[in-house]
């Protein structure tokens, strides 16, 4: 029997030859569908890629026309590239790592127009878009809701009102002090019980005390009097106590009483008078824009992190399943994936930049370096200056970062910042100049900048009364500068924003107050003061009834005082006296006896 | 089902007891270690170039690989042993630096560790198999043949249809 099958050897041959071929024929279409399968699981919306070329010598990969669909917009491209090109290292592929030496993208651009909507993958992120569309309608609406003028019964009715809550108190104290004061002043000694007193003491202080013994006597009784009557000046001190504090308190809430629908009237002015729909005007007008600028400078951290990470994640479950991946080289264990550079070459505003990254992974321990990145201008000479760089790692706490910025000099232009039925404001023209910190610690974002700018060229229109007012002031706006506070998760960064903006719009707008919003404001301050007169009234009068008990107090505190310094009288030192001049008598009548006999 | 009545058919034909032997050994390699790796495709040319019964061959790959399943863990833990041993380090770092030692994937845990298992079963397996397969040819089929159960069941459309399959 022959030990070989030629007839098997062939075919093993053969088979061979016809994987090389496919592998070769069909490459670039797999990792064509391979990019554009991925990409769209990670992004939850359409990823395409216009042709795929590589090299096997050395290994090289070559995306050209990369468009990644928005999610949150599918009209436009999250981004788009012209073309992309890999080169990666053959073996590490065997130990099932992807390390590529060094990646070039030109041609980058942010949300340029798709030729065709793109498709939506993740349920979650249509319904998060869903979600945000009915914000956006919310804000419209309550824009809307906010230029129209409320009445003067609404307002009283709507607001959380200082005068309601200083009513309230001042009920409050009454009611309190009301008990409290009554019981006090009960146990106080009435009229007949301070002339039963004085009577008694009367009695001690004028009896005629001819003896020691009876002195003794007297002096004991005026012991016990006093004795009694300190616990009567207790009770009369406890009660003042009481009455001090109520008085303290009801004058405290009668204070705010008073002043409560001064403040008020302030407040439902600016509501009466349309400008509390200025209210957070910065974050209106701008809002969305800074926001969005905002989310570019952090788009290394919020987009590009999370994706590294999760491959990070990913890897590691899989090799506790499937085994790991052991290192015998200088190069320590290389992370699952590491891009050792990269090279960006983006257009953003039309404008471009130069994008620098170094040790991209999502494993930095085993990497043992941060991932670094910077952005700068493209541009030789001109206004506009770039400079962004910043450092992020995995660590067992989460995610560690920093990033600086410095921007001057990007010009914009027809920018729309508002389009509502209301209202609607576009940039003509500005200068926008930036600047901030960001830490990351442990996935927490902390950081601040501001964005300024000057000069600014606005053009709004309204169809509103106020509307058209605030077109007016905010068209008149020749700068700005925008505090910006970066918090939250790495992943889910909220941008706040600030401006003395508000306020500057706030008083122009209060101070031409139309001629029926006057007649109105009016009615307010009447209807304002109505509602506090009752209740100050009645606390006025109670603190005047509290007044007289407490003048009360006093008098009976001084009576029983007076009767506290009580002495026995006159007769008892005249009884001490002659009990005196006769013992002296009498040694002078016994002494006469001895020197003159008799 | 094919290969099962494949199995058997060839555990009854004329194919020689070696011929099965290794073909159950290379199954076990082939089975227990991770299907895309170099010496697999080795393995599978030695299955195709030499006259290794196939129908054997497939039947106990489909085996092994399930039960590769249980002892992963199990394998993973060899494999670990293996490549953190202090005194094989300087064997695996010389190997690591060698690119063609690199497309065996020697360094990862699995593959090593089951690796190491199917070699080390391997020469037993195969004595194992070629003397069950002589024992039953030599006590069982003849045996087996003669039952009640066995002529009724050739005689069923069941064994036809396997048959045909097999054919």
């Amino acid at each position: 029997m022959r030990i070989v099958r030629w007839k098997g050897l062939l075919g093993f041959g053969v088979a061979l030859v016809l994987l090389a071929l496919v592998v070769e024929l069909f490459f670039d279409t797999s990792v064509k569908w391979g990019v554009e399968s991925f990409g769209s699981r990670v992004v939850g919306a359409e990823v395409n890629v216009a042709k795929v070329d590589h090299q096997f010598s050395p290994f090289s990969i070559i995306l050209r026309g990369l468009q990644v669909t928005d999610a949150s917009s599918p009209e436009r491209n999250l981004f788009e590239a012209d073309e992309l090109a890999a080169r990666i290292e053959f073996l590490p592929f065997f130990s099932d790592k992807i390390i590529i030496d060094k990646l070039a993208m030109t041609g980058a651009k942010f949300g340029t127009e798709r030729a065709a909507p793109g498709r939506l993958y993740s349920i979650d992120l249509s319904l998060k878009k869903r979600v945000e569309r009915v914000a956006d309608s919310g804000v419209a609406r309550d824009i809307e809701a906010r230029l129209a003028l409320p009445s003067v019964d609404e307002l009283i009715a709507a607001e959380d009102l200082q005068t309601t809550a200083a009513i309230n108190r001042v009920e409050a104290v009454t009611v309190k002090y009301k008990v409290e004061v009554r019981q006090a002043y009960e146990q106080l000694p009435d009229e007949p019980r301070l002339k039963r007193l004085a009577e008694d003491l009367s009695v001690i202080r004028d009896a005629d005390y001819r003896t020691p013994a009876e002195l003794l006597s007297g002096k004991e009784r005026l012991d016990a009097f006093k004795k009694e009557v300190q616990r009567e000046r207790d009770k009369v001190a406890q009660a003042k106590d009481v009455l001090l504090a109520a008085q303290r308190d009801g004058r405290d809430a009668l204070a705010q009483l008073e002043a409560a629908p001064r403040r008020d009237y302030d407040q439902l002015k600016r509501s009466l008078t349309g400008a509390t729909s200025l209210d957070a005007l910065t974050e209106r007008l701008f809002g969305e824009s800074v926001r969005r600028w905002g989310r570019y400078t952090l788009s290394a951290l919020e987009t590009v992190a999370p994706l590294l990470q999760h491959r990070a994640e990913q890897d590691a479950a899989r090799q506790r399943v499937l085994g790991r991946w052991v290192s015998f080289s200088d190069d320590g264990g290389l992370p699952s994936f590491l891009i050792r550079e990269a090279d960006v070459d983006l257009e953003f505003s039309q404008q471009h930049f130069v994008s620098r990254w170094q040790d991209v992974t999502g494993d930095h321990k085993a990497l043992g370096r941060a991932t670094r990145y910077t952005l700068a201008s493209a541009q030789v000479g001109g206004d506009l200056t770039l400079e962004l760089n910043g450092r992020f790692s995995f660590t067992d706490a989460g995610l560690n970062a920093e990033q600086r910025w410095q921007a001057s000099g990007v010009e914009l232009s027809d920018i729309s910042l508002i389009n509502s039925d209301v209202l609607r404001s576009d940039v003509v023209a500005a200068k926008l100049a930036s600047s901030g910190v960001l830490e990351v610690t442990a996935g927490e974002l902390d950081g601040a900048g501001s964005v300024n700018l000057s000069p600014l060229r606005l053009s709004s229109s309204s169809t509103e009364v106020v509307g058209k007012r605030i077109a007016g002031v905010v068209d008149n706006l020749e700068q700005i500068k925008i505090q910006l506070g970066v918090t939250g998760r790495y992943n889910a960064p909220h941008i706040s924003l600030g401006s003395n903006l508000d306020e500057q719009v706030a008083a122009i707008v209060a101070a031409s107050v139309s001629g029926e919003a006057k007649v109105a404001l009016a009615e307010l301050r009447q209807k304002l003061d109505a509602k506090a007169a009752g209740p100050s009234a009645e606390v006025t009068t109670v603190l005047a009834s509290w007044q007289g008990l407490s003048a009360s107090a006093d008098q009976r505190e001084n009576i029983l005082t007076e009767m506290m310094s009580a002495k026995l009288s006159g007769a008892v030192g005249g009884a001490i006296d002659q009990a005196v001049d006769e013992k002296k008598d009498k040694v002078k009548d016994e002494l006469k006896k001895k020197l003159f006999g008799g | 089902m094919n290969i099962v009545a494949k199995f058997i058919k060839a555990l009854n034909s004329d194919a020689s007891p070696w011929q099965i032997a290794f073909a159950v050994m290379f199954a076990l390699i082939v089975g227990l270690t991770p299907f895309w790796r170099l010496h697999n495709l080795i393995i599978l040319c030695l299955v195709l170039g030499f006259r290794v019964n196939l129908g054997s061959f497939l039947a106990a790959l489909t085996l092994f690989s399930g039960l590769a399943y249980l002892f992963d863990p199990a394998m993973i833990g060899v494999g670990e042993g293996l490549l953190a041993s202090e005194s094989l380090q300087p064997f695996w770092t010389q190997l690591y630096a060698n690119n063609l030692a690199r497309l065996g994937q020697f360094n990862h845990t699995l593959t090593l560790g089951s690796l190491s298992v199917s070699l080390l079963l391997a020469p037993f397996v195969l004595i194992a198999t070629r003397f069950l397969v002589g024992q039953y040819r030599n006590r069982l089929r003849a045996w087996v043949n003669r039952l009640r159960i066995a002529r009724l069941l050739k005689a069923s459309g069941v064994y036809r249809w396997y048959q045909a399959l097999a054919d």
